[in-house]
């Protein structure tokens, strides 16, 4: 039995494995810094079992958090069910922050929550924009903190799917730093794409909210296109791309007002990449 | 359990870490504080934690400790009230989930001629407790004599309370051998509502008689909805802990007790007669002499003689030992004799070797269909193809 820390903040995991390669599959994507053995001063947030366990002939690893089961998985496909993994404790087991779905980047001050179905090209953008000087905060949660209303980084690989990893490593080359893929999952080929250094630096540091953008990515050719958003409609989107607004009741409506009242709201439809990367950054 | 704060040799990275150690922090919070700040950095806090959420008692923890620490409680960690939090939420939102759901009962059940009385977790928030208001409850128990369950779930399926889901085996379990009707679910909220004839199953061979409980159970004010004696409500959550065969919510149990029986503390002689009336002594006895050893309950001279007279069973203690306390091989063991007895209890010899091999396989069943059914979700998604 293994045990392997991950030092992600604002949240620690620790991983009761027996997947003998987890540990090696794990350090191609984080930094050994995040990975490093946890001493008694670390508070661990969530204590996670990923074991072999029999169910059938297939999906012996079975991902679970106390007595929660989450999923099985292949000893292929484990690396991408762990990530889902901690992205599920993250979004079902805290209500501590307000968690949207959505990739947030920060760059002078300036800072834009992409909250966007899957398929809508977020993940894509999110790493483009993080090539081009913003830092990553995280691509999938936003999390936002009750007190100050800040968003707080949580900072992790931007998972990025199928033609996305192709598309990205030919603008990018070596340095799209993907160093880790994952064939034959149910959502296709996963790559993970490491953050830039200078993300992994302020990994601690938040952010005052200022743009809530819903990008969507136009596959014909077509002029950008950006419309603004008024603040209720705003407010429905975010909710229902939120994971516990619902779990936080009153807690969760006071924060998410507070959000959508210090941010503006703007659609975002782009099909030029390198216009969508400059118009953000003319961003006041 | 003093050892749990004294040395807390357990604790070590990898060893799994043991209910005392829950048990212990709801006890004395202060105490754990002292210990878990002292020497061991945030290893007890994050086991803790870990246990807390395991046995859904964030809410009740952090209830605890803010009661007893008061303005103290910046000595718990801010990492592990973040956590507590998620409880905090929950009860707040199951408060409001009940006050709706209780509200349709009342009309639901309005002209019923029969008794409809609300029992455990319900019951107690429903009575008042202070505690019950940070504790989570699963479902709405409900108990209703027996020959009224006909009527009871029409009138519950008018309103959308309906069963659903169940499979033949498991439905069947409930029919023949239970003590409540199949679970029922409200379509629209989501609650789910044990609808109960007995507070112990049928084919059991003890002798609990639950007509004292009936007679003895009070209206609310302006409701038709009843509550039990709290002398009831007592050795009904005695019966629950130390009858069942599942070990998942045993803190929560032996907390239910602890907090009953303050809150029920001047009517102590009324516990007696009631378990005399119910046959439910070895209940009583076990609960009473748990009180006192692990949550040092100091017992009225009247109840200590009672219980003098009444010892329980040695090895019923043990086993409770091992399963809050024990690990490695022992734990095991006990895990596996409280499942045996408590089905034991339930079933008797025959149908329990029945029920064994059955639901031994229903349950490899239920992991091949979890499988499938993952494989199943999986191919539904579609990949999702960005650019």
């Amino acid at each position: 039995m293994q045990c392997i820390h991950l030092h992600t903040a604002p949240f620690r995991f620790q991983l009761n494995t027996d997947h003998p390669q987890l540990a090696t599959k794990l350090a191609s994507m984080y930094p050994a810094d995040v990975l490093r053995p946890a001493s008694e001063r670390d508070f661990i947030d969530f204590h996670i079992d990923f074991r072999r366990r029999w169910s059938g002939f297939s999906r012996p690893y079975h991902f679970r958090l106390g007595n929660e089961h989450f999923r099985m998985a292949d000893a292929h496909d484990s690396l991408a069910c762990v990530e889902w993994g901690l992205n599920w404790c993250i979004a079902t087991f805290q209500t501590h922050y307000l968690c949207i779905h959505a990739g947030v980047l920060e760059k002078n001050g300036i800072t834009l929550i992409m909250p966007a179905p899957p398929g809508s090209g977020k993940s894509t953008l999110c790493a483009l924009l993080m090539h081009h000087g913003w830092r990553l905060l995280s691509d999938e949660h936003c999390l936002i903190d009750p007190h100050s209303g800040d968003i707080v980084p949580c900072v992790r690989p931007i998972s990025l799917k199928n033609k996305s990893i192709d598309v990205l490593q030919a603008r990018l080359g070596a340095a799209a730093g993907i160093t880790a893929l994952v064939h034959n999952t149910f959502k296709g080929t996963i790559g993970y794409m490491q953050p830039t250094a200078r993300s992994w630096q302020q990994a601690t540091q938040s952010a005052k909210a200022t743009y809530v953008v819903l990008p969507k990515y136009e596959a014909t050719p077509s002029a950008l296109h950006v419309a603004a958003i008024a603040q209720a409609p705003l407010f429905m989107q975010l909710a229902a791309n939120s994971f516990n607004y619902a779990a936080m009741g009153e807690r969760g409506f006071q924060v998410m007002q507070q959000l959508v009242a210090s941010v503006v709201g703007f659609e975002f439809r782009y099909h030029d990449a390198d216009e969508a990367i400059a118009f953000m950054d003319t961003l006041p | 359990m003093n050892q749990v704060i004294s040395t807390p040799h357990s604790i070590q990275q990898g060893t799994t870490p043991r209910l005392q150690l829950l048990l212990a922090a709801y006890r004395d919070p202060q105490a754990f504080c002292d210990v878990a700040n002292a020497s061991h950095g945030m290893t007890l806090w994050h086991e803790l934690v870990h246990l807390a959420r395991q046995q859904q008692l964030f809410a009740t923890l952090a209830w605890r400790f803010d009661s007893v620490l008061g303005k103290q409680r910046h000595q718990v960690p801010a990492a592990v009230w973040r956590h507590f939090q998620l409880g905090q939420d929950l009860v707040k939102r199951q408060a409001i989930a009940l006050a709706h759901e209780l509200q349709t009962l009342e009309d639901v059940f309005a002209d019923a001629p029969y008794p409809c009385v609300l029992l455990k977790g319900v019951a107690y928030r429903c009575r008042g407790f202070a505690y019950a208001k940070a504790r989570v409850f699963a479902d709405i128990d409900l108990l209703i004599p027996r020959e009224h369950h006909d009527d009871a779930m029409a009138r519950l399926a008018l309103v959308g309370v309906v069963e659903t889901g169940l499979s033949d085996y498991d439905r069947q379990y409930y029919l023949r051998w239970s003590h409540q009707q199949p679970p029922l679910h409200n379509l629209y909220s989501g609650i789910s509502l044990d609808l109960h004839h007995h507070i112990f199953p049928r084919s059991s061979r003890l002798p609990l008689d639950i007509a004292p409980l009936l007679q003895n159970a009070q209206p609310m004010q302006g409701s038709i909805l009843r509550l039990p004696s709290d002398a009831h409500l007592f050795l009904h959550a005695a019966v629950h802990l130390f009858y069942q065969e599942e070990s998942h919510k045993l803190c929560k149990d032996i907390i239910d007790l602890h907090q009953l029986f303050l809150a029920i503390q001047p009517q102590h002689a009324e516990l007696i007669q009631a378990a005399n009336a119910m046959q439910a002594q070895p209940a009583l006895a076990y609960a009473l002499d748990l009180l006192q050893r692990w949550m040092l309950v100091e017992l009225p001279v009247e109840l200590q003689q009672w219980l003098a007279a009444h010892r329980p069973l040695p090895y019923v203690n043990w086993l409770l030992t091992q399963l809050v306390a024990g690990h490695g091989h022992r734990r095991r063991i006990a895990d596996l004799l409280w499942y045996l007895r408590g089905h034991w209890l339930k079933m008797g010899p025959w149908t329990l070797a029945y029920h064994m091999v059955a639901k031994s396989w229903h349950r490899l069943h239920d992991w091949r269909e979890l499988s499938r059914y993952q494989k199943q979700q999986d191919s539904a998604a579609k990949p999702a193809d960005a650019p």
